[in-house]
C-alpha cells in the first residue's frame, strides 16, 4: 500500500496500529470515508432549480451491484449499525441458531401482524 | 474538454504549503470567491467525466486509485488547515460553475466549515478477541441432557455477548465525551477490514487539535483498562480530515434562510 493512504502523510502518532509502527491508514478506512462522507453539494433537484451543471454521484448507489461490492468487501452499510451479534458469533457453529432465533422472530412479529389486522376487521 | 473536480472547501486566506497532486498528477488550483476557496483539478473528461464515473462505477481499481487521489489532496491541506471534504465526486463543468458553487452554498459550506475548524477526526474501532473455545463438546445421557447442556451453552454465550456489547457502549461513550462530536459507523466485513476478530464498535471522533493528547490518553486508558478486560481490542487511526463531520445535506441546509 502505498504513503497516500496515510491519514497525514506519514508519522505514526497512534500506539494501537496493527502489525505496530508507522503502518498506513488501510483502503478500506479511506474508501469509507471518501465514498460515503464528506459534503454532498448538489442533489438532482438542486442542480435543475440552480441551473448548475454539477455532477455529484452518489457511488455508493452506483457500485451497488452488490456482488461486485461484496467481492471488494464494500458492504459496510449491509451490517447492523452498532454491536452486530451476527459478527459476533457466526463463525462456529453457534451461527445456525442464531440465525434460526432470527428467522423465527421475523416469523412471530409477521403472525402478530396478521393476528392484529385480523381483530382489527373483527 | 475538461470537468473541475473539487476535493474540498477552504476558508479563504489560507494557503496550503504543500498541496498533494490530484489523479494523474493533476495539479491542484485553489479557486477563490465568496470568502471560500475550492480545492480543484482541472481533469480530462474523456478520462473523468460524468460518463467516465458511471463506467467505471464497478472497478475497484479505478475508484481506489481516484479514492486514493482524493484523499491525498484532503490530507495534504488538513496536515496544515481547516478543510470541508466534498463527496467523491463533486464535479463541475468549468471554473465559473465552481464560482457558483461557492456562491450559491456559501452559507452552508461557511457552517460546515466552522464546525470542523481547528479539529481533526480520529477513528477508533474495537475488535472483539477470539475467546478460547471453552468446548461445545456435550456428553449427555440422554437427549434431555443434551438439549439442557445445548441451551446453557446457548445462554451463556448470549451473557457474554451482552456484556461485550455494554463494554463497547461505555466504551464509545467515554470516547465522545472526550471529543467534541462522534459517529458510529457500521463496522467493517472482516473482508474489508482485514482481520478476522468481528469488528465491534467502528467510530469516529471529532477533536480539537489542541485536545488530541488528551484524547489519545483516554484512549489509551480505555485499551488498557475495561477494553481489555471486556476482550476488546483498540485499533486507532488519523489524524484524519474530517470526513465523518462533514456531512450536510443539501435538504439540511434548503431550509434555513
Amino acid at each position: 500500500m502505498s504513503e497516500t493512504m496515510r491519514p497525514y502523510g506519514g508519522q505514526d502518532r497512534t500506539p494501537y496500529r496493527t502489525g505496530g509502527g508507522g503502518q498506513p491508514a488501510s483502503l478500506a478506512d479511506v474508501l469509507e470515508r471518501v465514498l460515503d462522507k464528506g459534503v454532498v453539494i448538489a442533489g438532482d433537484i438542486q442542480i435543475r432549480l440552480l441551473d448548475i451543471e454539477l455532477l455529484t454521484i452518489k457511488i455508493r448507489l452506483l457500485i451497488a451491484s452488490v456482488d461486485k461490492a461484496k467481492e471488494m468487501g464494500i458492504n459496510w452499510w449491509e451490517s447492523d449499525p452498532f454491536v452486530s451479534t451476527q459478527q459476533l458469533g457466526n463463525d462456529d457453529e453457534n451461527g445456525a441458531p442464531r440465525e434460526l432465533q432470527e428467522r423465527v422472530e421475523v416469523l412471530e412479529s409477521r403472525l402478530q401482524d396478521l393476528d392484529d389486522t385480523g381483530k382489527a376487521r373483527r | 474538454m475538461t470537468v473541475h473536480y473539487v476535493y474540498g472547501v477552504l476558508p479563504a486566506g489560507q494557503h496550503p504549503p504543500d498541496l498533494a497532486r490530484g489523479p494523474d498528477a493533476a495539479e491542484v488550483l485553489l479557486v477563490e470567491g465568496h470568502g471560500l476557496v475550492a480545492a480543484v483539478s482541472e481533469l480530462p473528461e474523456d478520462r473523468y467525466g460524468e460518463e467516465e464515473f458511471r463506467a467505471h462505477a464497478e472497478d475497484p481499481v479505478w475508484l481506489q486509485e481516484l479514492a486514493s487521489a482524493h484523499h491525498r489532496v484532503l490530507a495534504s491541506i488538513a496536515l496544515h488547515g481547516d478543510v470541508v471534504p466534498l463527496r467523491m465526486p463533486t464535479l463541475c463543468r468549468s471554473r465559473q460553475r465552481v464560482l457558483e458553487l461557492l456562491d450559491t452554498r456559501a452559507d452552508a459550506l461557511r457552517h460546515a466549515l466552522a464546525s470542523v475548524t481547528g479539529r481533526v477526526e480520529w477513528g477508533v474501532k474495537l475488535y472483539a478477541e477470539p475467546r478460547p473455545a471453552e468446548k461445545d463438546q456435550v456428553q449427555a445421557a440422554s437427549g434431555r441432557d443434551y438439549l439442557g447442556q445445548r441451551m446453557a451453552q446457548g445462554r451463556a454465550r448470549d451473557e457474554e455477548r451482552l456484556r461485550r456489547g455494554d463494554a463497547v457502549r461505555a466504551c464509545h461513550e467515554v470516547l465522545a465525551s472526550a471529543a467534541e462530536h462522534a459517529v458510529v459507523n457500521p463496522p467493517q466485513d472482516p473482508a474489508l477490514s482485514g482481520r478476522r476478530d468481528p469488528m465491534v464498535l467502528n467510530g469516529a471522533y471529532l477533536v480539537a487539535r489542541e485536545l488530541e493528547s488528551d484524547f489519545l490518553a483516554v484512549l489509551d486508558a480505555q485499551a488498557a483498562g475495561p477494553c481489555r478486560e471486556a476482550g476488546l481490542q483498540a485499533e486507532v487511526t488519523g489524524p484524519w480530515p474530517p470526513y465523518n463531520f462533514s456531512v450536510t445535506e443539501d435538504r439540511e441546509s434548503a431550509g434555513r434562510p
